[in-house]
């Protein structure tokens, strides 16, 4: 939105272990998109496909879940959210 | 009764006050009472709940979760909590897990409204491998 000032873009996990690194940048306004056209078709497949059997969660309430959560993570700007080492293994998950 | 209520009528009874005063005096104090007392609330977008594990040569874990997140995530917590499947929620409570006992939303709350400004869990570990280990979890 306009009114925001800064909004994150990007999610970036990182993985360093002996000999191994991995960097895996996520682009937040791709994955919003995504999960925005996401449930609007397993909202129209809700309708559609009957439920079978003892469904304990609709996987359409999920994707909604799944939706607001990014919305929401990307309103901080740029901040760490975790970064845990334990025998020889950093993990690093940050918004940037 | 209240001891303000009681010296009060303690004033009326030994004559330093008249039955009037007394009343009104009482008046006002029920006033004060039945007014909510105001909750001072804090600014969450600038607030983090902070998870740190340290030990004399690092720090292991850093975990940092913005309160507003939490907040938006308390309100799907309840819906969460709904889909557990039943033999997972009966083998909980058979370990006297009771998870409709768990009201996040209301822990978020208290939170915002700085009722839970000190160190939420403060733990010190003696660990043979990494020495001295300390747990902490705070809201910032």
């Amino acid at each position: 939105m306009w009114t925001k000032k800064y909004r994150s873009q990007l999610l970036l996990v990182s993985i360093k272990t002996d000999g191994f690194r991995l960097t895996l940048p996520l682009s937040l306004y791709v994955l919003e998109e995504l999960v925005n056209s996401l449930c609007d078709l397993l909202e129209l497949a809700d309708y559609i496909i009957p439920r079978t059997g003892k469904v304990h969660f609709r996987v359409v309430m999920i994707a909604k879940i799944c939706r607001t959560m990014i919305s929401e993570l990307r309103n901080y700007g740029r901040w760490e959210m975790v970064e845990v080492e334990a025998a020889n293994t950093r993990i690093h998950v940050g918004f940037y | 009764m209240s001891d303000e209520k009681k010296r009060i009528l303690e004033m009326i009874q030994e004559g330093k006050l008249t039955p009037a005063e007394g009343l009104e005096l009482l008046g006002a104090l029920e006033d004060i009472e039945r007014t909510p007392k105001k909750m001072v609330k804090h600014n969450i977008n600038k607030r983090y709940l902070r998870v740190r594990v340290y030990t004399d040569k690092a720090v292991k874990v850093n975990v940092n979760i913005p309160l507003a997140l939490m907040k938006v995530a308390s309100k799907f917590a309840t819906t969460g909590l709904k889909y557990i499947p039943d033999e997972a929620r009966k083998e909980m409570e058979s370990k006297g897990i009771d998870l409709s006992q768990i009201d996040v939303e209301e822990l978020v709350n208290m939170i915002e409204q700085g009722l839970v400004d000190e160190k939420l869990v403060d733990i010190d570990v003696d660990d043979p491998k990494e020495g001295k280990v300390r747990v902490e979890v705070y809201v910032d």
